[in-house]
């Protein structure tokens, strides 16, 4: 089955079509992933009393504090209703790096990775800000990478 | 239960390394039989088969203390240095205590300190080792990035 994109300047939103001859189990397969993957790519966020929606590419970490998780947008922090493992295994492992067991680092976010000089792995961010990372996820990262 | 399985694992390998010790060292010194440690410890037993009977239980814990040591190092939250520290201080204290009882080596001030300076030797290497292993992750790492 071959996949493409067709840019229309004319377009207004983007919409996703499968051109089939017939309906089968593979296409209903198809449609349903498909469905599930534009679904989740926008979060809920806790905004004061508020919840609204935001496009995951807004999001620039998500990291779990005391029991609650939070993901930060532009420098601010918002609560989020899923748990760290949920969007771990739903969010584009390409964009969101699980850097340890409590934080997800949006990878357009991340400067530059640094050794602390008594040798604990540090994620540094692109505001200066920087966290600390689990060398078992960061040596898991190193294999996936060299793969992709 | 995991514990308890690193336990038995390390009094295993405990025994089994300081049995074959014994072993080597028994022909180095020319032995007719077979001695678990110097003559400075078998002395203090009635008869030759206590004495292997503790040596056998001093080397399983010693054993032990290795491999629960090693639990240090799994700890991801810790950072080289503080695994190294930490191992160290867990492993030179039980392990030494434990050799000095099984009469390993004499109590002079020179052989003590000689042991201890091969003790941090041993560990400064290690440590410089897993810095510069990390200090290569984290080039690659930033590579990846740029792409």
């Amino acid at each position: 089955m071959k996949v493409s994109v067709n840019i229309n300047p004319n377009a207004t939103s983007p919409s996703i079509l499968i051109t089939a001859k017939k309906q089968t189990a593979e296409i209903i397969y198809l449609e349903q992933k498909i469905q599930s993957i534009v679904e989740h790519s926008t979060l809920f966020i806790k905004d004061n009393d508020d919840y609204r929606q935001v496009s995951l590419d807004q999001i620039e970490r998500i990291y779990t504090e005391q029991q609650d998780v939070f993901c930060q947008i532009e420098g601010q922090r918002y609560k989020l209703k899923k748990r760290i493992y949920e969007l771990a295994e739903f969010l584009p492992a390409k964009i969101f790096i699980q850097i340890s067991q409590s934080e997800l680092v949006n990878r357009h976010f991340i400067d530059r990775f640094a050794l602390s000089k008594t040798g604990a792995y540090q994620v540094v961010f692109k505001d200066g800000q920087f966290t600390f990372a689990s060398r078992r996820y960061m040596r898991k990262i190193k294999k996936e990478d060299l793969h992709s | 239960m995991k514990i308890i399985k690193k336990m038995l694992v390390g009094a295993s390998i405990g025994i089994n390394i300081g049995l074959l010790m014994a072993l080597f060292f028994s022909y180095l010194y020319g032995s007719k039989n077979f001695s678990p440690s110097s003559t400075t410890f078998t002395e203090h037993f009635d008869r030759p088969l206590s004495a292997v009977n503790v040596s056998i239980i001093l080397w399983a814990l010693m054993g032990i203390v290795f491999s629960l040591g090693s639990i240090i190092y799994q700890n991801d939250r810790y950072s080289i240095t503080k695994q190294s520290v930490l191992h160290f201080t867990v492993t030179f204290t039980g392990f030494t205590f434990l050799a000095i009882i099984a009469g390993w080596f004499p109590l002079s001030v020179a052989s003590l300190t000689c042991y201890t300076l091969t003790f941090i030797l041993t560990y400064v290497i290690t440590w410089w080792i897993s810095m510069s292993i990390a200090k290569k992750t984290i080039n690659r790492l930033n590579q990846e990035l740029q792409k």
